[in-house]
């Protein structure tokens, strides 16, 4: 059986952590299009965090300094193998920081390097969502004589670098393209009409020149999700997480991404792995 | 501390031994272990004071391109390659980030952002990107080069015309308007040597010393000099844009760009005048005005390059040629 690497990428707090934990219960319900064929011998660090998804919260923010956890998995699919799955966990300052810098640890490169896909993370009105500026603040940073940039680096402009990242490492042959599936968190949270239009116009509205980038890349397969871990925010409306700790919090949440007919297509927070490492189109 | 010999063949170090028969502690040619040769083995020299420092594993940089990936992008896809002239404060690096802070917005129905290559360098520049070192720098910057300022080379922008889809790869030259100057001045050609491959030349004006009489005369001067140095240097004819920016200070008078363009056309070169706001202290004029018009103008005029398989008249009828193998019978 093959084994195939994914790699997580997105700046802090931008549900890399959660979407894990969460996808890890998705797949050990066996009601997801993909689903666990044995569990795994360590599955500390998915299970602390799928601790806080049981109770209805989102798991905290992943500590920069600490080791981090990964999840190293036998999936099926359709009742067929199809091989392992290893997604290590990541925290976001590591990629803020080669934003920056344009270093990555070694171990890290390898693993872009020999990964098949990546998933890039945005959350939809993070906090730590850096807009890019307008004329009036930029025409005062622009006079002579400046020598230092006090402002931070957009998020559009650090996930366009993610993106060209990913374009520059990931493997490629005759018969495979590197995909980039493009996760939009807390999805829940945007209002009926921009939900309508889908992640992808959502991205090219907000973030424009990620958007257009992902939609005319040619390099890359990338595809946009629009994703909610509970399908609703528990932390915001404690109806909806009463709600949520009544029922089946293992198969609650959802994916939303544009099918090739053009067509909103839902289905399970398994199925932007699915489409990552190729196994569906 | 071992003992080491000025001779290289002496084994003083290992044996204790002189090849001279000297004895080791009076041997003239003895020295101590930091000798030229380098520390001996089993010296009781300590290890490295400082340890290497650790190199991470990098990805290539977005920032500005030299000429060699200008001409990486030139092989490998359709691209419009603009010379982009213009004095010191002229408005070139505020045009820069106009363009890229409404390709940013997404509010242009005219164009969408597709890609870059130097997209930190242009976010460097709208973020305020230092001013250029200590001095201008003195010729494009190559790659390999550390610059702890901003380097002189091209920006990479490849944008899709909403109205066909179409995608278009600009490379815009990053320059200090100093070397405009020095071409005016002192004829320093050496800098501008991609000019004659450029498909299209922006001059940059301040629009407002255009309108001051005060100054108006001699930047009219200063325009027709640079304009003489451009079609001196070009070897093949090209679309000239001179662009007035600050275009919320005021309108530039029909006259002046009658002046400018009959001058350039007796030297053989259509100009077309065209003002922009980049920022805009008006309040009728919203900042970027201008700015996609000229982009508009110029991908125009620079995909006008005639038909390249153009369809000639088809010979008569009785006329056919056919190929002629070597092997008919």
């Amino acid at each position: 059986m093959s084994a195939r690497e994914l790699v997580l990428i997105g700046g802090p707090e931008s549900g890399k952590s959660n979407y894990l934990a969460k996808l890890w219960l998705t797949f050990l319900s066996g009601r997801g299009r993909l689903c666990a064929e044995t569990i795994p011998d360590n599955i500390k660090y998915v299970e602390d965090a799928a601790a806080y998804i049981h109770r209805g919260q989102f798991a905290p923010r992943t500590n920069p300094g600490g080791e981090g956890g990964s999840l190293d998995i036998a999936l099926k699919a359709d009742g067929v193998s199809v091989g392992n799955l290893f997604v290590p966990d990541v925290s976001g300052e590591l990629w803020e920081r080669s934003v920056e810098t344009l270093e990555l640890p070694s171990d890290w490169m390898a693993r872009l390097e020999h990964a098949r896909a990546v998933l890039i993370f945005v959350r939809v009105q993070s906090p730590q969502n850096v807009a890019p500026l307008d004329w009036v603040t930029s025409a005062g940073l622009l006079p002579r004589r400046r020598k230092n940039m006090t402002s931070a680096v957009p998020t559009q402009v650090a996930l366009c670098e993610f993106m060209r990242f990913a374009q520059s490492k990931l493997k490629r042959s005759s018969t495979w393209i590197p995909r980039v599936a493009v996760m939009v968190t807390a999805w829940d949270r945007v209002d009926p009409e921009t939900m309508a239009g889908g992640p992808d116009a959502y991205l090219r509205r907000h973030f424009p020149l990620f958007g257009n980038k992902v939609e005319h890349s040619s390099e890359l397969n990338a595809r946009v999700f629009g994703l909610s871990i509970f399908g609703g925010d528990p932390d915001a409306d404690p109806n909806f997480r009463q709600e949520l700790l009544g029922g089946d919090i293992a198969v609650s949440g959802f994916a939303i991404w544009r099918a090739r007919t053009g067509q909103l297509d839902r289905g399970d927070l398994s199925r932007p792995v699915a489409w990552a490492l190729g196994l569906e189109d | 501390m071992a003992k080491i010999c000025k001779i290289p063949e002496c084994t003083v170090a290992d044996t204790g031994i002189c090849l001279l028969n000297n004895a080791p502690d009076s041997c003239p040619n003895i020295g101590d272990g930091a000798s030229s040769q380098g520390a001996p083995a089993g010296s009781e020299l300590a290890g490295p004071v400082l340890e290497a420092p650790k190199q991470l594993p990098t990805f290539r940089a977005s920032e500005s391109l030299d000429l060699d990936a200008v001409r990486r992008v030139m092989a490998t896809r359709p691209h419009v390659l603009i010379g982009l002239l213009g004095a010191p404060d002229s408005g070139k690096t505020s045009f820069l980030v106009s363009l890229f802070l409404l390709l940013s917005k997404g509010e242009s129905r005219e164009f969408a952002y597709c890609d870059s290559d130097s997209l930190m360098a242009l976010d460097y520049l709208s973020r305020g990107a230092r001013e250029w070192a200590d001095s201008t720098p003195e010729q494009l910057t190559a790659h390999t080069e550390l610059a702890d300022g901003r380097t002189a080379g091209f920006v990479h922008l490849a944008v899709i015309r909403r109205s066909d889809s179409k995608r278009f790869d600009l490379l815009i030259p990053d320059l200090p308007g100093e070397w405009t100057t020095s071409l005016i001045d002192s004829a320093r050609a050496d800098r501008w040597s991609f000019l004659d491959s450029t498909d299209v030349l922006w001059i940059f004006v301040d629009g407002r010393y255009l309108i001051d009489v005060e100054v108006k005369q001699a930047t009219i001067h200063r325009l027709q000099l640079l304009i003489r140095r451009i079609a001196d240097l070009a070897q093949q004819r090209k679309s000239v844009f001179l662009v007035e920016t600050r275009l919320d200070a005021g309108d530039v008078s029909a006259d002046v760009r009658a002046q400018l363009q009959g001058y350039a056309l007796g030297l053989g070169i259509e100009l077309t005048c065209i003002g922009i706001a980049s920022f805009s202290k008006s309040e009728t004029l919203t900042a970027g005005s201008g700015v996609f018009e000229l982009l508009s103008l110029t991908l125009e005029t620079s995909s006008d390059a005639g038909n390249f398989w153009p369809e000639g008249a088809p010979l008569s009828g009785d006329c056919r040629s056919i190929l002629k193998y070597g092997n008919t019978r």
